[in-house]
C-alpha cells in the first residue's frame, strides 16, 4: 500500500502539470484560461492519484503514470519547437 | 466495480483517513470557531469602556503622526485600517523585518487625547485559533504548507469514500442504526455526515490545497510549461502590481480623503477598509485602496491601485470586471472564508466545520471498531495506540482551545498574554496525548471529555467574575458577541460532559472485549456485575 501510495501522490504530479501543459500549449486563448487550467491542476492531481489505485499493482501504475508524462511533455515540446504552442 | 478494487479503495479510505484525520480534525474543529472571528475578535477585546466609532478625519491625524515617527524612513509597507463598527478606532500597522527574517509587529494608535499610542493590542486568541487552523499548530509556514499536502491526501479520501459508498448508496442513505453493532452505527453516522456535506468538503479540499501549495504549485508550471514569466500573465488578473523602488525622495502622500474619493470614482458603491501604502511619505510611494463592493459575484473585494503623491490610478480590480479565471479564483476563495451570505451561512459552516471534525474522528473510531477482536479481551497494539491517539489529539485539542480562551481572558492586561494564550492551548494539548497514552482508552478518553466539560463551562464563569459580564447581563446590555460566545461554551460544556458520561457508561455496560470497555478489576475488591459481559476475562 505504501509504494503504491507513494506512487499515486508522487507520479501523478507530473503527471498533471504535463497534461494542463499540454492543454494550454493546444488551446487558443491560453493566457485567460491559466489561471482556471491552473486552479483545475488540483482536481486533476487528485483523479489521476484517485485512478492510479484502480490498477491492482504498483509498477503498472507507476509506468502509466510516466508514460502520461513522457507522452505530455514530448508533445508539449513538439508543439513549442514547430512554434505552435499557445504558451 | 471488482471486489479486489472495492478492497483497494477502502484501504486508501482508511490509511489516508488516518494519516490526514487528525491534523484535519484540528484544521475543521478551529476552523468552525474562526467562522466567527470578528465575534471572536470583539469577545476577546471587550473592555468595560465604550469606544465611540472614530471620524474619518482622524485617519489623517493618525497618518501624520506615523509618518513623524523615526521608523518612518524604514516602512516598507504601511497598513492604515480604517475605523468600523467592529474595530472602532483607526489603526496603523508596519511590520519591521528583523535580521532573522521575522517580523516585528508594530501598531499605532490615537489616544483619547490625540497624541499617538503605539501600544501593541495584546488580543491574540483569534489570530492563535485562527493560526492553529491553517497549520494544525505546527511552525507557520512549514504548518501550511503541510496542511495544503493533507487537503491533497482528504481529496483522495473524498473519492475513495465516494466509490466506496456508492454501491450501496440508496440502501444507506441517511440510515442510522443505533445498537449494540457500535461499528455499524459509527459507519452510518460516518456515511450520513459525510454524504450531506460533500460538496461542501470537495470545495475545501480543494480551496484549502490552492492556499496552502498553490504558489508552490506554480514552480513546475514555470519550470516546465511556461517559457514566459508565469506571474506575469496570472499575477495582473489577481490585482497583483510590480511595487515600486524608494527613491529617496520624500514627498507628502495627497490626503487620505482625497485618496479614498479617487478610489470611489474608480469602483463606485466600494466601502473602503484599508489603504495599503508602499514606502510611505516617498516621493515613488503607491497606495491601495481595499474595500467592499456588492457585485453579481461571490468575491466582494475590491481594491484600487493609486500613486500616492499624485493621485493617478494605476490598476483597479473590481469583481464586476475581472477576468473568468480571476472570478473563478476569489470565487472559490470566497467560499472557504464564507464571505457572503451573512450569519445564517456562517451558521450552516460552524455546523458543517464540527460536522467535518466529527467525520475525520468517526473515521478513525471505525478504524479501531473494525480491528476489534471479539473474542480476545487483548487488543492489537495498533489498535490501541490509534485508539489513545485520536482521543487525545481530538480531544486534547478542544480542550487546549477552551484553555486558551480562559487563559486569554485571565491574563487580559498583561504583556505577556499572547504568550499565556499559546502556552495554555499547547499544555493542556499535549498533556491531554500524554494522559491518553498512559491511562486505559476509555478511562483517558472520558477524564478528557469532562476536563473539556470543565474548561467550556468555566469560560462564562470567568466572564462573569473577571469582567463582571454574565450571560444575562451580556444580553440585557446588547453585548451579543459576549452572549453568544458564552452561549456556545455552555452548549459545548454540556455536550462534552454527556459524550464523557456514554464513554463511562460504555466501558461498565458495553461489551467487553474492546479497547472502550475497563480492564477488569481484582475479584476480591470488585465483586462482577450482573449485566457485566459473560465474555470479560478473569
Amino acid at each position: 500500500m505504501l509504494a503504491r501510495s507513494l506512487v499515486a501522490v508522487l507520479l501523478s504530479l507530473p503527471a498533471t502539470v504535463a497534461l494542463i501543459g499540454l492543454f494550454l500549449a493546444l488551446v487558443p486563448a491560453s493566457n485567460a484560461l491559466a489561471l482556471p487550467a491552473l486552479l483545475m491542476a488540483f482536481v486533476l492531481w487528485v483523479a489521476l492519484a484517485s485512478a492510479s489505485y484502480l490498477i491492482p499493482r504498483a509498477l503498472p501504475a507507476a509506468l502509466v503514470l510516466l508514460a502520461i508524462t513522457g507522452i505530455s511533455f514530448a508533445l508539449l515540446t513538439l508543439l513549442k519547437l514547430a512554434g505552435v504552442s499557445a504558451v | 466495480m471488482k471486489n479486489s478494487t472495492l478492497k483497494s479503495f477502502l484501504d486508501v479510505h482508511s490509511w489516508t483517513g488516518l494519516g490526514a484525520g487528525l491534523a484535519l480534525f484540528i484544521a475543521f474543529y478551529t476552523g468552525a470557531i474562526t467562522v466567527f472571528m470578528h465575534e471572536l475578535e470583539a469577545w476577546d477585546s471587550y473592555t468595560d469602556q465604550a469606544q465611540a466609532l472614530e471620524p474619518p478625519a482622524q485617519a489623517q491625524q493618525l497618518l501624520d503622526q506615523v509618518l513623524q515617527t523615526p521608523y518612518a524612513a524604514q516602512m516598507e509597507v504601511l497598513r492604515l485600517d480604517l475605523a468600523s463598527p467592529e474595530h472602532p478606532r483607526h489603526q496603523a500597522r508596519w511590520f519591521e523585518r528583523q535580521d532573522d527574517g521575522d517580523f516585528k509587529r508594530h501598531e499605532f494608535r490615537l489616544a483619547p487625547g490625540g497624541e499617538l499610542d503605539t501600544a501593541l493590542d495584546t488580543s491574540h486568541l483569534p489570530g492563535f485559533i485562527y493560526r492553529l487552523h491553517y497549520t494544525a499548530g505546527l511552525p507557520d509556514s512549514f504548518g501550511l504548507y503541510v496542511l495544503g499536502f493533507v487537503c491533497i491526501i482528504y481529496g483522495i479520501a473524498l473519492v475513495s469514500g465516494v466509490i466506496l459508498f456508492l454501491p450501496n448508496a440508496l440502501k444507506d442513505l441517511f440510515v442510522v442504526r443505533p445498537g449494540r453493532n457500535k461499528k455499524r452505527f459509527w459507519l452510518d453516522a460516518h456515511n450520513v455526515v459525510g454524504v450531506l456535506s460533500l460538496p461542501w468538503h470537495i470545495m475545501y479540499a480543494w480551496s484549502s490545497a490552492v492556499i496552502g501549495i498553490g504558489l508552490l504549485l506554480l514552480a513546475p508550471f514555470q519550470w516546465l510549461v511556461f517559457d514566459d514569466d508565469l506571474m506575469a500573465t496570472v499575477g495582473p488578473q489577481l490585482g497583483f502590481m510590480e511595487q515600486r523602488q524608494a527613491s529617496g525622495e520624500a514627498a507628502a502622500p495627497l490626503p487620505v480623503a482625497q485618496l479614498l474619493a479617487i478610489a470611489q470614482t474608480q469602483a463606485p458603491g466600494m466601502t473602503p477598509t484599508q489603504l495599503r501604502y508602499n514606502h510611505p511619505g516617498d516621493a515613488s510611494s503607491t497606495v491601495m485602496v481595499r474595500g467592499k463592493a456588492n457585485a453579481d459575484t461571490l468575491a466582494s473585494g475590491v481594491n484600487v491601485t493609486l500613486d500616492a503623491t499624485s493621485g493617478t490610478v494605476l490598476g483597479v480590480n473590481h469583481p464586476a470586471s475581472a477576468s473568468g479565471g480571476a472570478t473563478f479564483y476569489k470565487g472559490l476563495l470566497a467560499l472557504h472564508y464564507v464571505e457572503f451570505g451573512g450569519y445564517p451561512a456562517k451558521w450552516v459552516y460552524f455546523v458543517l466545520g464540527l460536522a467535518g471534525a466529527f467525520l475525520f474522528y468517526s473515521g478513525n473510531l471505525l478504524w479501531v471498531e473494525s480491528r476489534r477482536r471479539r473474542r480476545s479481551a487483548e487488543q492489537s497494539p495498533a489498535t490501541v495506540f490509534m485508539a489513545r491517539l485520536n482521543s487525545g489529539v481530538c480531544i486534547g485539542c478542544m480542550a487546549g482551545v477552551s484553555a486558551a480562551f480562559l487563559a486569554s481572558r485571565a491574563s487580559a492586561g498583561l504583556d505577556n498574554r499572547p504568550e499565556l494564550t499559546e502556552l495554555a492551548y499547547f499544555a493542556v494539548f499535549f498533556a491531554a496525548i500524554g494522559w491518553c497514552l498512559l491511562r486505559p482508552v476509555a478511562a483517558g478518553a472520558r477524564d478528557l471529555l469532562y476536563l473539556c466539560a470543565l474548561l467550556t463551562a468555566a469560560i462564562p464563569v470567568l466572564d462573569a467574575i473577571d469582567i463582571n459580564m454574565p450571560l444575562w447581563r451580556a444580553a440585557g446590555q446588547g453585548y451579543w458577541d459576549l452572549f453568544f460566545v458564552q452561549l456556545l461554551a455552555i452548549g459545548g460544556a454540556l455536550a462534552f460532559w454527556r459524550m464523557g458520561r456514554a464513554v463511562h457508561l460504555r466501558s461498565r455496560h458495553g461489551v467487553g472485549n474492546s479497547v472502550w470497555s475497563e480492564p477488569p478489576a481484582p475479584a476480591a475488591e470488585h465483586p462482577p456485575r450482573d449485566n457485566a459481559p459473560l465474555n470479560l476475562p478473569d
